[in-house]
């Protein structure tokens, strides 16, 4: 009931039904994600997505010195969502617990199942997804363009990836 | 218009291939035919987005703003191809274009207006269902393009510098230049 109440205070599912996000949990049930927990791995095969309903999750590129934090994914927002629907597909970012979260785990099963049923799940769902990826596109190819423009400009490259570390974390 | 045509247009990309002929006759009911002439300008960068478009045939430009030298200047940076999607990043994160889209052949595109592409985004039906799934698909690799050229930018900031430095340096001087975005 507890985690029911919390998928319906969340935007991303405003407007779906009471009964429709029950059925969700009965096929998806909550999953708790210990703090430092590694969710996704760059190169991963994987093609589900994961709710976040409670908790943060840092999405990072590189290894080491050259770490680039993408984003803090946090309640109500979608995680892996670039392989959904494309089954084989790898990850292509690192994905860590930075505390302890609980989320749902949906793959193309889950929302076919749901959607065969009229449930309003699937449709919110997969807005939240294309939004989500239309955004993070389009910042990301902002901070590259901004980044390399800046170096261009100044025929100096060092620094560019500091400017893009900054870039992410605002 | 003819929803023939449109939905052959739409079956033949990759990103609508395997959907059943009447889910896509409810989709083609969204989209009109627009032809194309080549060097036409599709859609400038900066202005608000009001259209998706599917390539039928035919080849489209993409160009971005980039400086060098203090100079600025539209850059070709990737050629769209047939059955490739543009627009539908831009109207979904609700950002002004950050490209200039201009058709570098002949040809024939799929257009749906903004009013038309969120009824079918937002269409509980079979043809919304097909047409959101199409986007995820495109949205997918292109979102894993970006990191992947990020992790790259990375691992190699100056080698990233560098080759990008020597595009626009043709660019510059006048050499015709098509590298990958």
């Amino acid at each position: 009931m507890q985690v029911l109440q919390r998928l319906l205070s969340l935007p991303l599912v405003a407007g779906v039904s009471e009964p429709d996000l029950d059925a969700l949990l009965q096929v998806a049930p909550p999953v708790a994600v210990d703090a430092e927990t590694l969710l996704m791995n760059a190169g991963d095969v994987g093609d589900d997505i994961v709710l976040v309903l409670d908790g943060g999750f840092a999405v990072e590129l590189g290894e080491g010195s050259a770490t680039l934090p993408l984003a803090f994914v946090g309640p109500g927002e979608i995680l892996g969502e670039a392989a959904l629907f494309r089954r084989g597909a790898a990850r292509s970012a690192r994905v860590r617990a930075v505390q302890p979260s609980v989320v749902l785990r949906l793959d193309a099963g889950v929302l076919d199942h749901l959607a065969r049923q009229g449930n309003g799940v699937p449709r919110a769902i997969e807005e939240a997804v294309m939004r989500t990826m239309a955004r993070r596109i389009h910042d990301s190819v902002q901070a590259i363009d901004g980044v390399l423009a800046s170096a261009l400009d100044t025929e100096e490259p060092k620094g560019a990836l500091q400017r893009l570390r900054e870039l992410f974390r605002r | 218009m003819i929803p023939t045509d449109i939905i052959r247009i739409l079956a033949r990309s990759p990103h609508f291939g395997g959907i059943a002929t009447d889910v896509l006759h409810g989709i083609s009911m969204h989209a009109v035919l627009q032809p194309m002439a080549p060097g036409e300008l599709i859609a400038p960068r900066l202005q608000p987005s009001e259209a998706v478009w599917l390539i039928g045939d035919g080849r489209v430009e993409v160009r971005r703003l980039q400086g060098y030298q203090g100079k600025r200047l539209e850059v070709p940076v990737s050629i769209l191809r047939p059955g490739m999607l543009f627009g539908h990043m831009e109207l979904l994160s609700e950002q002004p274009r950050t490209a200039t889209w201009v058709a570098a052949s002949p040809g024939t595109l799929l257009r749906f207006d903004r009013k038309q592409f969120e009824r079918l985004v937002a269409d509980p039906r079979q043809a919304g269902s097909a047409f959101r799934r199409a986007l995820i698909l495109s949205l997918g690799s292109q979102l894993q393009a970006v990191n992947h050229r990020l992790g790259e930018f990375v691992r190699d900031t100056d080698q990233e510098v560098a080759s990008r430095r020597e595009v626009l340096r043709r660019a510059l001087e006048g050499v015709a230049s098509d590298g990958q975005d």
